[in-house]
């Protein structure tokens, strides 16, 4: 069981593809609140099998520019692609038209989140929770739904909690649930908003070390985090926001040891000490 | 307390004027009966319609559309201000407003007209009434029951690919109806207790049955035992079931009945 589906899951070829594939790419995207413009024109890309890591002052427009991938806020210029895809819109001729709601959920489920704040639905237990949307989206059997969210518990080291609520599980162990969660759909990216803030600090490895496991197999992620030596230790790319626009980016030793930018260098002399 | 409620109780059963053998007589009464079939069964209908509209009304006032929002704003504030009698007998009288009512185009031809009398009768009138109450009530009931659901679900939903009706349905709707099911019990006893109005529309329910038997008989009192013992009868039961669901829906989804329950 477990052996063919990891046989047929696209990550584990992950490695195998040159790395100048192209799997996102955001193109001057812009976004306002109220009248107050929170990203002015960000441009930056991810390749197939990269993790990138988002780290910047709150407000810096890093989880506004997340939530713009999966079209959870729409951008209110540029655009986002996927796989060569624009999000939330369909190519009609020269012009791009507007998805209906149906056709976004499509592209969506291509993608997973998880969020700063669990979201797990209540009524459900793990296992319900998991193999809802494969079941209603996917339109797999309930069985083979199951099956999935099991293997997928055993993954994030939940095996024995799949009958439990969410209430009655720690944060730490709601969010390995909610990673579980994103995975069953087998997404082409994972996108992570800031994932461990609102854990207990000994809850913080146990997300983490999923999260390492799953930049080692090679899943495609964008991580908005606070957690530099996390940022350090698993990104391929680190990029640093403020004030809604890309200050700078590159390796993490480099971005982290030796920043070129003096806003850079302050963020994280604040956030290291 | 007890003293007091001792004698009220022995007052009430043996001072002869309550003519406790009337009201034996006429309580399973075949008039009575029909009456109750009427009153249960507008209570019926008119739930089961305010519920699907006031569904719909809730989610376009909650919903992003502006002037949908805007609409079912004025709708709740119109037929939550004016009282049911009022709307009743408006409905009733509605011939007198527009003799005849017809389908077309306006200032053009008509398709079809209708005599208003022949199409809204006693029936008709007491159904549209009580459900345009009734659903104004409910969509502000499921609407608290929508805002109790964080839009965190809402988004986790959405990320995951699940459309906006797969949402409602699997997601939220679950979740709202912890909190909307215990004051929806409330209006289904309010609402069977609010078809006693349409006795003035002379609409044969269980109080109007029992106003033309005591209209000849005179015996007033006995049979307005015989009408106060049925609601009793009827609201004992609906509260039951209401309890029931309410357990039903706590075990569903309230884990911690769930192990309070296996561990007993």
């Amino acid at each position: 069981m477990n052996d063919t589906s990891h046989g047929q899951n696209p990550r584990e070829e992950a490695d195998y593809i040159p790395h100048s594939d192209l799997l996102v790419s955001l193109r001057d995207i812009r976004k306002s609140f109220r009248g107050t413009e929170v990203l002015h024109g960000v441009t930056f890309e991810i390749r197939r099998g990269e993790t990138v890591c988002l780290i910047g002052p709150s407000g810096s427009g890093k989880s506004t520019l997340l939530r713009c991938v999966n079209h959870l806020e729409a951008p209110d210029e540029g655009l986002v692609l996927v796989g060569g895809r624009p999000i939330g819109y369909r190519h009609s001729g020269e012009h791009l038209v507007e998805l209906g709601s149906r056709e976004l959920a499509v592209q969506r489920a291509s993608m997973g989140m998880v969020f700063q704040s669990f979201n797990l639905f209540p009524h459900l237990t793990a296992r319900e929770n998991i193999a809802e949307a494969p079941r209603r989206v996917l339109k797999l059997s309930k069985e083979e739904a199951n099956a999935r969210a099991e293997q997928l518990m055993a993954r994030v080291g939940l095996a024995d909690r799949l009958d439990s609520y969410p209430d009655k599980l720690s944060g730490g162990q709601q969010q390995r649930v909610a990673i579980a969660r994103a995975l069953a759909m087998r997404p082409e990216v994972m996108l992570f908003d800031e994932p461990t803030s609102a854990l207990d600090p000994e809850m913080v490895q146990e997300v983490l070390t999923v999260i390492r496991d799953l930049a080692r197999d090679g899943m495609t992620m964008l991580i908005v985090t606070h957690e530099m030596r996390f940022a350090m230790d698993v990104a391929d790319r680190v990029v640093f926001m403020d004030h809604g626009r890309i200050v700078e980016q590159g390796p993490p030793q480099q971005l982290i040891s030796a920043p070129a930018h003096e806003r850079t260098r302050a963020f994280l002399s604040k956030v290291m000490s | 307390m007890l003293l007091f409620t001792a004698m009220t109780f022995a007052t009430v059963v043996t001072n002869s004027r309550f003519e406790w053998r009337v009201v034996g007589s006429y309580l399973f009464e075949i008039r009575i009966l029909k009456g109750i079939g009427v009153s249960v069964g507008m209570t019926a209908i008119t739930m089961a319609l305010s519920l699907v509209f006031g569904t719909a009304v809730a989610l376009m006032r909650t919903g992003r559309a502006r002037l949908l929002a805007l609409a079912s704003a004025g709708f709740i504030w119109v037929f939550r201000s004016i009282p049911m009698l009022v709307q009743l007998l408006f409905w009733y009288n509605l011939a007198a407003l527009f003799p005849t009512l017809s389908l077309g185009i306006p200032w053009g031809p008509r398709f079809v007209t209708f005599d208003s009398n022949a199409l809204i009768g006693p029936l008709s009138a007491a159904v549209i009434g009580l459900t345009l109450h009734q659903t104004a009530y409910i969509a502000e009931l499921i609407r608290s029951g929508l805002l109790s659901v964080p839009s965190g679900q809402w988004q986790a939903a959405a990320a995951l690919g699940m459309t906006p009706t797969q949402t409602f349905f699997r997601i939220v709707a679950p979740q709202a109806a912890r909190v909307i099911v215990p004051p929806m019990g409330n209006e289904v006893i309010s609402l069977l207790k609010a078809t006693s109005l349409v006795s003035v529309i002379s609409l044969s329910d269980l109080l109007y049955s029992v106003q033309l038997i005591y209209a000849k008989n005179f015996q007033t009192v006995p049979l307005l035992i015989v009408a106060a013992l049925w609601y009793m009868t009827i609201t004992g039961f609906l509260g039951f079931l209401q309890h029931r669901l309410e357990r039903r829906l706590s075990r569903q989804h309230m884990p911690a009945a769930k192990t309070n329950g296996s561990s007993l």
